[in-house]
């Protein structure tokens, strides 16, 4: 058996004792460290902020019946809340809806949403993100699939919005 | 054959709710449009000029087409429902609303 004296008895409770403050404060480091990064994401653009924003866009966005009831030329974009192209995409959408909602409808369309299962047969969805540009006759003007990038995509909506058309 | 429009603000939901209820109605065409500078189909003075019977949901809609479209409306009355803004489309105590509204008109 191991005898301690009390010089090494206190020396030893000093040592635990220290070892205890610097495991308390590398965890107070890494919580605020993380807790910032995801502060900082929130407000950067990053897919957090991209879910948000196409989610708020879902809900608002047109309904389909509405749309398909009117005699606009409409956007279908079936899209997935995990999919982070998606998200990436939102702020873009978000900007040509307000530019164009005078004339295009965007209707969203969640793929996730048993409701819409005729649909994806029906414009042969293969993934997400998918855009069916539809005229006013409701023909198929285009298919996009991924990630466009804006040029691309703001032509598209202008295409179909030119009363020319 | 009367030919119905239904107003509201952004033609986003409220109206295009009472086009396709009353859509499918024997004898009548409908429209549907908004008022801010933001709805989806802004009304103008052919829809005004096309309409018999003009359907807005608030007293400020009724406002508003006064003020901008006073040679094209003439005399014909605009009817208000008095329906907030708080129905999404297809809402079930939106849709009983416009049922107990706009019915008595086609009667």
């Amino acid at each position: 058996m191991l005898e301690f004296s009390n010089t090494d008895r206190s020396l030893l409770v000093t040592h635990c004792r220290r070892i205890a403050i610097a495991l308390l404060l590398c965890f107070c480091l890494n919580s605020f460290l993380l807790v910032s990064e995801a502060k900082a994401g929130l407000f950067s653009g990053s897919s957090l902020a991209g879910l948000v924003t196409m989610k708020k866009m879902a809900a608002e966005s047109v309904a389909y019946d509405t749309a398909a009831n009117s005699d606009r030329p409409m956007v279908l974009e079936f899209y997935a809340n995990w999919c982070t192209t998606c998200q990436g995409m939102a702020p873009t959408m978000e900007k040509l809806e307000a530019e164009f909602r005078e004339n295009v409808d965007l209707v969203m369309l969640d793929i996730d949403d048993p409701q819409w299962v005729n649909m994806i047969q029906e414009y042969g969805v293969t993934g997400v993100p998918q855009f069916i540009f539809l005229d006013r006759d409701r023909h198929l003007q285009k298919t996009l699939v991924g990630k466009v990038p804006r040029s691309i995509m703001t032509r598209y909506f202008a295409t179909l919005s030119d009363p020319e058309f | 054959m009367p030919n119905l429009l239904f107003i509201c603000s952004r033609n986003q939901w409220r109206s295009p709710t009472a086009a396709s209820l009353f859509r499918n109605t024997d004898g009548v065409k409908v429209r549907s449009a908004g008022t801010s500078s933001k709805a989806r189909k802004k009304v103008s003075n052919s829809d005004l000029n096309w309409a018999d019977l003009i359907f807005v949901m608030e007293k400020k809609h009724k406002n508003q087409l006064q003020a901008k479209f006073s040679e094209s409306l003439q005399d014909k009355p605009i009817h208000v429902l008095g329906i907030p803004d708080e129905y999404r489309y297809m809402d079930e105590e939106l849709i009983d609303l416009l049922n107990a509204t706009v019915t008595p008109f086609l009667l």
